[in-house]
């Protein structure tokens, strides 16, 4: 059925990355949390190895480079939920637009 | 009562509640990327807490004093043979070796590899005394303590404890610095 003539339905511009964008993007995220938590955990074994051995200086330097890799990591998470946000904002906003003109329409008809 | 053929073909808009439960039960055994983007972040955040935990241990590392402790008579131990004793406290196993030419030399018994105890050898594979791990076949130099073969190579150094012999008795009286020859 087509809409009634003279009604116009915006189909407004998405304000987040497409589909296949968000796909490469969460995979890239993935691959950089890995590599991360990788790091993370060689500097955590070189580091009790080195305090065994009694070297008790470089746990402060390691413990810095650890809680860096940490805030970079969580920093990635952070920007792929705020995107995942902001998606689900758009959609919910389509949809309420769409309720909001079949309501409209609904009403049109009564009068 | 509404005439349905005026609102435009349209498919049903979906239930507030599929927003929360977007899966059939199906669907809920895969993990998205997201959601393992996000384990791996709680993982991140543990390794930089284990990293923690290490500095807070070194912060805190307290010193032992050395001390004397004495384990046996000299006529206790002939050439060849070895034994256990606890050094510096009773929770810390050692181990007293007399060498084939009568010198006493002792090590911690934990291995560094994985803290299996380890044990004297006259004669390892034809190449002479060592001291053996037998979890992993590691093996020890005698004269400094360092890793030669196994897991050890790569590792730090048996600790070396300082022996003094007197009066026929054999005491141990501190540690030797790590990975160093016996004078």
């Amino acid at each position: 059925m087509s809409p009634e003539k003279g009604s116009t339905m915006q189909i407004p511009t998405p304000d987040y990355p497409n589909r296949a964008g968000v796909a490469a993007s969460e995979t890239a995220r993935l691959a950089f949390v890995a590599l991360f938590c990788v790091f993370q955990y060689w500097l955590l074994t070189a580091t009790l190895e080195a305090y065994q051995q009694g070297n008790v200086t470089l746990p402060l330097g390691a413990f810095i480079a650890s809680v860096g890799c940490f805030l970079l990591a969580a920093g990635l998470v952070a920007v792929g939920e705020f995107a995942l946000f902001k998606q689900q904002k758009f959609l919910r906003s389509i949809r309420a637009g769409n309720q909001n003109q079949l309501n409209t329409m609904e009403n049109h008809k009564h009068v | 009562m509404t005439d349905k053929s005026l609102i435009p073909d349209e498919e049903p808009v979906p239930p507030k509640w599929r927003e929360d439960f977007p899966f059939e039960s199906e669907g809920d055994d895969y993990i998205s990327r997201r959601d393992f983007t996000r384990f791996l972040c709680v993982v991140s955040a543990g390794l930089a807490t284990g990293n923690g935990w290490v500095l807070w241990k070194s912060l805190h590392r307290k010193t032992v004093a050395t001390q004397t402790v004495e384990i046996c008579k000299t006529t206790d131990l002939q050439p060849g043979k070895w034994r256990v004793f606890n050094y510096p406290d009773e929770k810390t196993p050692a181990i007293l070796v007399r060498r084939l030419n009568g010198e006493f030399t002792a090590f911690l018994q934990q291995c560094t590899h994985l803290s299996c105890p380890v044990a004297y050898e006259a004669n390892r594979d034809g190449k002479g005394e060592a001291i053996s791990c037998h979890c992993h076949n590691g093996c020890f130099d005698i004269d400094t303590g360092r890793g030669v073969s196994g897991p050890p190579r790569e590792l730090r150094p048996l600790p070396r404890i300082e022996i003094r012999v007197a009066d026929g008795k054999v005491a141990a009286v501190g540690f030797a610095a790590s990975g160093e020859k016996k004078s």
